[in-house]
């Protein structure tokens, strides 16, 4: 036995196995340490610096982290980011799987519905934020045309600081539903059919087929689906940059924007990693307090 | 046996694809200037003090700018012509069509500025703190050409505790461009240099168009630019920033932004806000005979000459109580970590001499910092006509702004301004209050010390 297992140079083939696996994940290990995990570590330190970039850095302790708490900008950031948070991610997770609801039925053209709603997904977000720039312009665009034709006065969704952040997040929602769509969707067509047989039988209704069947079994999904979310709302960048620049005034001002303004157009790079520090333990206890009640139902 | 062959084969085959792909990608992306071409000249033929000194020099440099791929070719001109004084120098031309600053930072970081490149008027002091820049005076010493005939003020903004640290290789006057097929549909009067603020204002109304609850043409168009505010403020002798700190609530600077703001509440001029979330910009508002009057630099001229079909003109910015030309520019450094600081030297004389400029300023993007050149149609070529901007260059620059240049914050501040104007250009504050929180901010925050 020990013959054929082991190689010409003695080397058995379990041995074999195990180096071939460690090749194979050495260069994604590396590139996550030098990419990832090296820049996280390396942007706390900086965050106790005072450093312009140009210049060497100069330690300060916790006055960074001081500043930031009395900084007004930042604080209307973090309240911004909250706030697309708590519009986005419930406009987008549930139009998602209304969506999924919808297609996951044996109706004729289910490809091409499926495809129609995924196709805003891969289409650039540069070119989406433009396209929906247009439709929200209060004089020429769609949007405002189509209330007019009910007497509704003219709204500046991009220029009103009632509005914007909304504006943006229908847009958003509109771009990225077909993403999580595909994921619930998988997610309910795997569900085995007998379960809908036995509740046939048992004479269920759509509702406690939603509510007994499929939300249980897809729980997963859900959690999957609302975790990402959550952390890719709170890093929300391109489309304010590319819609408002933050603006009108500061109302569309978030904490990812505001870092980047700090990091690249101020030169203060120990400040914006005082930020990232701030983002990245929001996400993490927002993301635990998600695990532990998401899990538990989903353990149910 | 001969698929596990097949198999290393395409190994191999793979490998060496990826390691070729990989070489390929490793190769420079700067855009080396074709040193082959054999024409030579000599100082003979040219007025160009440094011509002596450049067919002695070897060695090769770096020189990095932005700006679009026009100014690219228009450079790397700049660059074969000078190769044909200094035979023996090589030049990398790093153009770099957008980020530049961050690019440009990052190189310094990694100490690896290029010999010769480009930084904003308010930006110089970041790097000069940061003693990334040589000094200058020597160089002006050598080629006195560089500063004959240059325009007063011009030279402060590269000028940090005395030294020359910076060059400001051309500059851009701000006026009022003119849709005169407009002014002619309206029946309006076309306004002189001579105009003031108050005309402005009674023209702007006069040439604005309604449909219905509609506007379809805009009198005139408003930036939320630092050029606009610098310009505005600077026409009411405003000193809206002294002693280190914010002064937008003064009264000459509240009565120059109120000049912006009174146009957007009148209704004659769009709000930035509004004309940027359609994804637009005044400049093309302009272009497409949305707005009549339109504020800008010379930079607009290029594609005003290729866009505009109908006639057009400039004229100066209209007069408060004074007048105010801000400025705006490039200045060319040489690197303190420079190996070849006598060629970057010799070649930023070339790139200020009368025939450096003449390749530079053919396409009306700036103008000449030179008095004499100014005059000359060669340099300064129309359309449109050139008194407005000729007329600019006896009142450029501003104290305050030159002051807050030397703070190496304008960056933040430009922030602060631009998002409390833009609550009152949208009518959520009014001008005063918007003033008041901009300074307060400003003070509290950047300008601390």
């Amino acid at each position: 036995m020990k013959a054929i297992t082991a190689s010409r140079k003695g080397m058995t083939l379990k041995r074999k196995e195990a180096i071939t696996g460690y090749v194979f994940i050495l260069f994604p290990l590396i590139s996550l340490i030098v990419l990832m995990y090296y820049p996280i570590i390396r942007s706390f330190i900086i965050s106790f610096f005072d450093w312009n970039l140009l210049q060497d850095a100069q330690f300060i302790g916790v006055e960074n982290y001081k500043t930031l708490m009395a900084d007004e900008v930042f604080q209307t950031s973090l309240i911004n980011t909250f706030k697309w948070v708590i519009i986005y991610v419930p406009m987008s997770v549930i139009t998602s799987f209304l969506l999924a609801l919808l297609l996951d039925r044996k109706i004729k053209g289910a490809g091409f519905f499926r495809t129609f709603y995924y196709l805003p997904v891969v289409c650039p977000i540069v070119c989406v934020a433009l396209l929906w720039v247009w439709i929200y312009n209060t004089d020429y665009g769609i949007l405002n045309f189509i209330l007019g034709m009910f007497g509704i006065d003219p709204v500046g969704w991009l220029t009103d600081a009632r509005y914007s952040l909304v504006a943006i997040a229908i847009m958003s929602t509109w771009k990225w539903a077909g993403y999580n769509m595909l994921i619930f969707l998988s997610a309910l067509q795997g569900i085995d059919e007998s379960f809908y047989e036995a509740a046939a039988l048992d004479g269920i209704t759509p509702w406690q087929k939603l509510r007994y069947i499929k939300l249980p079994l897809i729980m997963p999904s859900i959690y999957f689906v609302m975790l990402t979310a959550v952390i890719d709302a709170f890093q929300m960048y391109t489309e304010i940059f590319i819609m408002t620049k933050g603006g009108p005034g500061y109302s569309t001002y978030t904490v990812s924007y505001y870092l980047w303004s700090n990091a690249f157009e101020y030169n203060k790079m120990g400040y914006a990693c005082a930020m990232a520090v701030i983002l990245f333990i929001i996400i993490m206890v927002i993301t635990l307090i998600q695990n532990k009640f998401l899990n538990r139902e989903y353990d149910t | 046996m001969k698929r596990k062959k097949l198999k290393r084969i395409l190994a191999f085959t793979m490998a060496t694809i990826m390691v070729l792909s990989a070489t390929g990608c490793s190769v420079s992306s700067g855009d080396d200037t074709d040193t082959e071409d054999n024409t030579s000249r000599s100082a003979e033929d040219t007025n160009w003090e440094g011509a002596e000194t450049a067919s002695e020099l070897s060695g090769s440099v770096t020189y990095m700018h932005s700006g679009d791929d026009y100014e690219r070719e228009m450079y790397a001109d700049v660059f074969s012509a000078y190769q044909e004084y200094a035979p023996n120098v090589e030049i990398e031309q790093m153009y770099v069509p957008s980020d530049y600053d961050t690019k440009l930072q990052t190189l310094a970081v990694a100490d690896d500025l290029p010999d010769l490149f480009w930084v904003g008027e308010s930006s110089v002091k970041t790097y000069y703190d940061a003693g990334l820049l040589s000094e200058l005076d020597s160089v002006i010493e050598e080629y006195p050409q560089l500063t004959e005939d240059i325009i007063d003020g011009v030279l402060e903004f590269g000028n940090i505790d005395g030294e020359q640290v910076a060059f400001p290789k051309d500059w851009t006057s701000y006026v009022m461009y003119l849709n005169l097929d407009l002014f002619e549909e309206a029946g309006v009067e076309v306004p002189t240099n001579d105009w003031t603020v108050e005309d402005y204002m009674e023209i702007a109304a006069e040439l604005t168009q309604t449909s219905g609850d509609r506007t379809v043409v805009y009198g005139t168009a408003i930036n939320n630019y630092r050029a606009d505010w610098i310009n505005w403020m600077g026409n009411y002798e405003a000193d809206w920033f002294t002693d280190g700190k914010s002064n937008l609530s003064s009264a000459e600077a509240l009565e120059g932004l109120s000049v912006m703001y009174d146009l957007v509440q009148a209704g004659s001029a769009p709000s930035p806000g509004s004309v940027s979330s359609t994804g637009d910009s005044e400049d093309r508002l302009f272009i497409t005979g949305q707005v009549a009057m339109y504020p800008s630099g010379r930079w607009v001229i290029t594609s005003f000459r290729e866009e505009c079909d109908f006639e057009w003109e400039a004229v100066e910015m209209p007069q408060g109580t004074t007048r105010t030309c801000p400025f705006i520019c490039s200045m060319v450094c040489i690197a303190a970590t420079s190996e070849n600081k006598d060629i970057a030297a010799n070649l930023l004389s070339f790139q200020m001499s009368d025939e450096g400029l003449l390749l530079v300023m053919d396409s009306a993007l700036s103008l000449p910092v030179y008095t004499d050149l100014l005059e000359n149609e060669d340099y300064v070529n129309s359309p449109p006509s050139a008194d407005a901007f000729i007329n600019s260059a006896e009142y450029l620059g501003n104290e305050s702004q030159l002051e807050v240049s030397q703070t190496g914050k304008w960056s933040e501040y430009s922030d602060i301004i631009s998002a409390h104007l833009s609550e009152a250009f949208e009518g959520e504050t009014t001008i005063e209050e918007a003033a008041e929180a901009i300074d307060e901010q400003a003070n509290s925050t950047v300008f601390t010390d």
